[in-house]
């Protein structure tokens, strides 16, 4: 059986002035049902680049997607015509950005986004859908969900907004969930509400693309994860796999530069340097300026992803190990 | 006992609910309420909280940009709230600050030499013709290269940006910079080195800081002491050890417990907290936070907790725990 989402040797560059430049390069990701698969890195890595290319949600121009597949359920969305991908948006696969301040109409109240969006892809009345636009409003916690549904949105709170915007994804039981950093703006507390609502998702054996840099949310909420650095999947594999030994560099510092991992007071393994620049991506391994373990080869030759154990890494290392 | 570097009293920082076409006043947002903590010299304080809890209201009003309602500020044995505008234009360079957002909070139109040379200018510390020597050491001291001096915010990343931030800070030589989420905004690997660097500094030159959080975890690394603020008010103070291993304040726990700890116990279903901080515009009753504790009593929702000493600690002791909950004792 295909798997729930497919992505092969993705590429997305985008037009600037200063030249064509690449954002995402060569990504191939797999998602299975009632998993959830944890895209880490760091701003500008590209992780939400390739977020929005499933849908085809970046904006072409200056946007383009050069080469590579998207399969969900084993068809490619990617020559799929724009009237048939609506039909997939939304009820097949349901997206929630990181900005719940944009992401609502102001002009229109609460009650007749939820609303339209339910009637778009059902076929309900008027009466039906806010009847069950209401009761969706209660279960992502929103009190007086009756009394809300009036509500414009600036006249509700961070949390709150981003409770409807995962209420409008969830209530189209959609198949697959792409969560674009959905709690980065919010409260620790309301994070943890925001998580359960989603573990209940993947208990209807949904599956989760979740996007952030926090890798304690990986930890607490993903089965698998991919950490990109600088338009790359540097690292995949199991969660509990890749934290107890991560096999790339990068994944290795990334962990350890966590404070809470740390003693206190004392100097943190931080990483030296800054990531490239995309406009000038060094010809050899992407990381190799900031690497404790560089060597002569990672500066000449760009390293493919090596499989080791059902996990890869894009590491010259990760192929001595395997011979 | 040495007197504290920065000791406040009893703040409280007021803001005016208006309404109508004449904005007459309707009442008042408390955004910090009845606020006593202290900061000794070299020592590092963290101040903790959701958003809107008051933390930055705080940093305000110790850098006089928000007038107190009530309370006293003493820093280094001279009162802020009744101090002379001669007095504060002597005190001000000692007490510096370091924003969140270093995209906001440089001038784009300065370079770097000006930005970090202003304040000694202005106060008359350095002539012009120093400045290039002066803003060479302050980028040395601060992880930046003399090649950096003559360009502008715009060509600096974020995490190079908040180096160009802490080196104007230091300029003056203050006792005591306020951190307001100076971290929240960089990347992990970046964040790293800048905890780093304050914490290089804080050896160098003995410095205090006000670090302003959301993260505790970030909090934890740097602070001695944390002060965990909700609605306005502290609900608990200890070491950051104490806080971190042994929260007392139900707020505290369930702060706590929702942070996801990389590594740590996956629980199916932590200890939640229902629903959002309410406004702080019409507080609840009693203690702030009884609607979303799962601890309440009746007596929780009339009668309002003060900050008090907890636990086994030794009386008279700096670093003493306090708690403000009716409950404290029995839970």
């Amino acid at each position: 059986m295909p798997a729930l989402l497919d992505i092969q040797h993705l590429s997305v560059s985008f037009k600037t002035d200063e030249g064509r430049v690449p954002a995402v390069n060569d990504v191939s990701l797999t998602l299975e049902r009632g998993q959830v698969l944890g895209l880490v890195g760091e701003s500008g890595c590209g992780k939400s680049v390739t977020a929005m290319s499933i849908l085809r949600l970046i904006p072409q121009p200056p946007g383009q997607i050069d080469a590579g597949k998207i399969l969900f359920h084993g068809h490619d969305l990617l020559p799929l015509p724009i009237d048939e991908l609506r039909t997939v948006r939304g009820r097949r696969i349901a997206m929630i950005f990181q900005e719940p301040m944009t992401a609502l109409s102001p002009l229109h109240r609460i009650g007749a986004q939820l609303v339209e969006t339910l009637r778009l892809h059902r076929d309900l009345d008027r009466k039906a859908a806010w009847k069950i636009a209401t009761h969706w409003l209660t279960k992502v916690g929103i009190a007086d969900a009756a009394e809300r549904m009036h509500a414009w949105p600036h006249q509700l709170s961070g949390g709150m907004r981003q409770r409807v915007m995962i209420a409008m994804a969830l209530m189209l039981d959609p198949v697959l969930l792409i969560a674009d950093e959905p709690t980065t703006a919010l409260d620790v507390t309301v994070q943890a509400q925001i998580f359960d609502l989603m573990r209940d998702l993947m208990k209807k054996d949904a599956g989760l693309l979740l996007i952030t840099h926090d890798m304690g949310v990986i930890w607490e909420m993903c089965t698998h994860v991919a950490v990109m650095y600088a338009s790359e999947v540097v690292e995949t594999g199991p969660v509990d796999a890749v934290f107890e030994n991560p096999l790339h560099p990068y994944t290795r510092a990334l962990l350890a530069a966590i404070p809470g991992n740390a003693p206190p007071q004392q100097r943190l393994p931080a990483i030296p340097g800054q990531v490239p620049s995309p406009l000038n991506l060094p010809d050899g391994c992407h990381f190799a300026d900031r690497c404790p373990l560089v060597f002569e080869r990672c500066r000449r030759e760009h390293p493919p992803l090596y499989t080791k154990d059902n996990r890869f890494s894009r590491c010259f290392l990760a192929e001595e190990a395997n011979t | 006992m040495t007197t504290p570097l920065l000791e406040i009293r009893n703040l409280s920082t007021a803001f005016p609910i208006r309404r109508g076409i004449f904005s007459r006043t309707v009442g008042h947002v408390r955004a910090v309420d009845d606020v006593s903590l202290t900061i000794g010299r070299g020592e590092t304080l963290g101040l903790v909280g959701e958003s809107g809890c008051g933390k930055t209201t705080l940093a305000r009003t110790l850098l006089l940009l928000e007038k107190a309602h009530g309370g006293t500020i003493t820093f280094d044995g001279t009162e802020l709230t009744q101090a002379s505008p001669n007095q504060i234009r002597r005190l001000r360079p000692r007490l510096q600050v370091v924003f969140q957002d270093p995209y906001e909070s440089l001038n784009p139109r300065m370079t770097v030499m000006e930005i970090v040379t202003e304040g000694l200018i202005t106060h008359g510390r350095i002539r012009r013709r120093e400045m290039e020597g002066t803003a060479t050491e302050l980028l040395h001291d601060t992880g930046l290269g003399p090649e950096m001096l003559h360009r502008y915010p715009h060509e600096f990343s974020g995490g190079q940006r908040q180096r160009i931030s802490i080196a104007r800070a230091i300029a003056m030589k203050p006792d005591l910079i306020l951190c307001d989420e100076a971290v929240s905004a960089l990347d992990v690997s970046i964040q790293s080195q800048i905890l780093n660097l304050l914490m290089d500094l804080r050896e160098r030159h003995g410095l205090s800081y006000l670090f302003i959080s959301h993260d505790l975890s970030v909090v934890r690394h740097i602070a001695d002491r944390v002060a965990v603020m909700y609605l306005g008010r502290l609900v608990e103070t200890g070491t950051a050890e104490a806080i971190m291993q042994q929260p007392q304040h139900p707020y505290t726990r369930a702060l706590i417990a929702a942070i996801p700890k990389a590594g740590g116990p996956r629980r199916d279903k932590p200890l939640r907290l229902p629903g959002d901080v309410p406004s702080p515009a019409n507080p609840p009753p009693g203690c702030p936070f009884h609607p979303r504790c799962a601890f309440a009593q009746d007596r929780c929702r009339t009668e309002r907790p003060a900050l008090e000493p907890c636990g086994d600690d030794a009386e008279g002791d700096t670093f003493r725990r306090e708690v403000a909950c009716l409950r404290k004792d029995e839970i």
